[in-house]
């Protein structure tokens, strides 16, 4: 029997459970896909105008409204790149704490995407509260993951939404010695949560999709990158953050209110499967250890696997916040001496750290006064979104454009929540059509 | 465990600040400011997410005060028993958790309090329309009567398992 083939148009007009408004939209013909737009139409939200004129400060808490969700990254770009401006040097005790509130952000952010986006989906559930009936427990464990997330953000920045606690050199307040050995409880009793769920995803039966494509983000000698690092590529790709504009070009497509960013011309991944390929070694051994009696494998080519390599960070974090947290309280139980006034300077500082998902970079330009004179921000979800045009080309063909309409538009919702994307961080982003002809 | 639980949802700044302003009027109401400290935490919170779950678990009674919008004219009281209300948490995603998303997972999990009210106040569909303090205050008094209602049910309660003396 011969397969037929057949030609139609696919529309998602409105993408479910992702933030923002977005659409996807492809033509099916003569058995390929043509015209597939990825198209955002959300409408831009110009934070890097509204910069223009405040001072240093207004910046990081300004930075912090872009996401609920991850803004711990937008200020941690923002006040790196302040501080080389400012030639400010924070002390040992702070670039500690500004992981451990790192931490906090990649559980709360990798929490809420596995169980809310990612699990339904691979498992065939509309939403988390349709699989919360069968996979009650999961959810909850779930949940008391995030919620660890929210207070470590809670503890350095005072609330956990759109967090207030980071200043240039430092925090406004350093964390008590009481709420940091409570965390500490947690953080204990919240290993077994991050193993078994690492154990739980690696055994989900994931789409067989092998794909080619670079993956970028930061790479620190000593440790698992989150705020420092250079930026490096799977193809060799090692630089400076402060010349990403080189290598990195940002472009403006006619479907989208979001920019695409290419390297050299072509699509890239940055977010946790990225981070984790080109930094599998940095994992603390009992991540890589437990991921070695597991049936699966990093580096990793199957962008499906990205929910596994959300777990492992999520093991990874807790691990790390621990360690963190007790070298805080056997290094500094005296209180914080007073931050010297930071003096401001004219300049150009880049800052680029690794959010949720993936890569953030930013440049800012200061007056004299220390006032944004321009502002460029360049979120993960940009980045990816040539990526994902590109995946979603190849995982529809491979999963089979014969497929009736309503599997390729739930194949394609899975590709593109899988990603994790965030539209409203990147208008600076899906309802899906489909057109067989 | 508080067995009563107040919880003010709302941003602190621009149209959404009604939950914020009506935990600040109930921090000093009299009434409130008499009750048993073990009795009711009012939690004033900033988009909490499915963090209102863990506000609320193991209440027996909690309160939830948010600004509502849904095509009705600003500036009426709605009383609303959250077993009537309608969400399937089919918009559920990770950025975009209301309190209905909130309380619909909670349902499903088993994590919701027995007896969940949400007491809110339209805002109209401009979000242009602000309540002045009056209309806060009825607000905050009616909050405060369902708490002291819910109070003499407990001691009630409490009273009719309690063994007997003698």
């Amino acid at each position: 029997m011969t397969e037929q083939k057949r030609d139609t148009t696919i529309t998602v007009p409105v993408l479910a459970r992702v933030e923002g408004e977005g659409a996807l939209q492809f033509r099916v013909s003569d058995g390929a896909i043509h015209d597939l737009q990825l198209r955002i139409f959300e409408p831009p939200r110009l934070f890097e105008k509204f910069l223009e004129g405040r001072e240093h400060q207004q910046v990081i808490d300004s930075v912090a409204r872009i996401c609920g969700i991850c803004p711990v990254a937008y200020q941690m770009s923002a006040v790196h790149a302040l501080e080389s401006i400012f030639a400010v040097t924070p002390s040992a005790a702070v670039r500690d704490l500004r992981r451990v509130m790192y931490c906090g952000e990649w559980l709360e952010s990798h929490a809420l995407h596995i169980h809310l986006l990612a699990a339904p989906d691979f498992l065939g559930y509309p939403n988390a509260v349709a699989m919360a009936q069968d996979y009650p427990e999961e959810v909850r464990r779930g949940l008391r993951l995030q919620a660890l997330g929210n207070k470590l953000i809670k503890l350095l920045g005072g609330r956990s939404v759109h967090p207030v606690g980071v200043r240039v050199g430092g925090f406004f307040a350093m964390p008590g010695v009481a709420k940091v050995k409570a965390l500490l409880q947690e953080l204990g009793q919240a290993m077994d949560d991050a193993r078994e769920l690492v154990q739980w995803l690696a055994q989900l039966h994931l789409p067989e999709d092998e794909q080619d494509f670079v993956s970028v983000s930061l790479q620190h000698p000593d440790e698992y990158p989150m705020n420092e690092g250079r930026m490096v590529g799977s193809d060799g790709l090692d630089i400076a953050i402060a010349d990403y504009q080189v290598h990195f070009a940002e472009q403006h497509v006619s479907h989208s209110t979001a920019l695409h960013s290419l390297y050299q011309g072509q699509p890239y991944l940055v977010g946790p499967l990225a981070r984790v390929n080109n930094n599998w070694q940095l994992l603390h051994p009992p991540v890589r250890e437990l991921m070695s009696t597991l049936a699966m494998s990093f580096p990793s080519r199957n962008m499906f696997h990205s929910v596994v390599a959300r777990a492992l960070e999520i093991y990874y974090a807790i691990l790390e916040a621990q360690a963190l947290l007790q070298n805080y309280l056997l290094t500094e139980t005296t209180p914080q001496k007073r931050l010297d006034p930071i003096t401001a300077k004219a300049g150009i500082g880049f800052g680029c750290t690794e959010a949720p998902r993936g890569i953030l970079w930013h440049r800012y330009q200061l007056d004299e006064g220390g006032r944004v004179q321009q502002a460029t921000i360049v979120p993960p979800t940009s980045q990816n979104q040539a990526r994902m045009e590109q995946d979603l080309q190849r995982s529809l063909t491979a999963f089979g454009l014969q497929q009736p309409d309503d599997a390729l538009r739930q194949h394609a919702e899975t590709v593109i929540r899988n990603y994790d994307p965030c539209i409203s961080c990147s208008t600076h982003f899906l309802t899906l059509k489909v057109a067989r002809e | 465990m508080n067995p009563i639980v107040v919880a003010c949802v709302g941003s602190p700044f621009g149209a959404d600040n009604l939950g914020h302003r009506v935990a600040q009027i109930l921090f000093a109401h009299p009434v409130v400011q008499s009750l048993p400290e073990q009795l009711l935490r009012i939690e004033a919170s900033d988009r909490p997410q499915l963090n209102l779950l863990a506000q609320i678990e193991g209440a027996q009674l909690a309160i939830i005060v948010d600004a509502v919008q849904g095509g009705l004219a600003p500036g009426q009281l709605l009383r609303i028993d959250a077993a009537q209300l309608a969400g399937d948490g089919g918009r559920l995603s990770s950025h975009a958790v209301g309190v209905a998303e909130a309380l619909a997972l909670g349902r499903a999990l088993d994590l919701l309090p027995p007896r969940v009210l949400i007491m809110g106040l339209t805002m109209g569909e401009s979000l242009q329309w602000q309540p002045d303090s009056e209309v806060l205050r009825k607000l905050a008094d009616s909050v405060v009567g369902e708490v002291a209602q819910f109070r003499v049910q407990l001691e009630l309660s409490h009273n009719a398992i309690a063994p007997s003396e003698g």
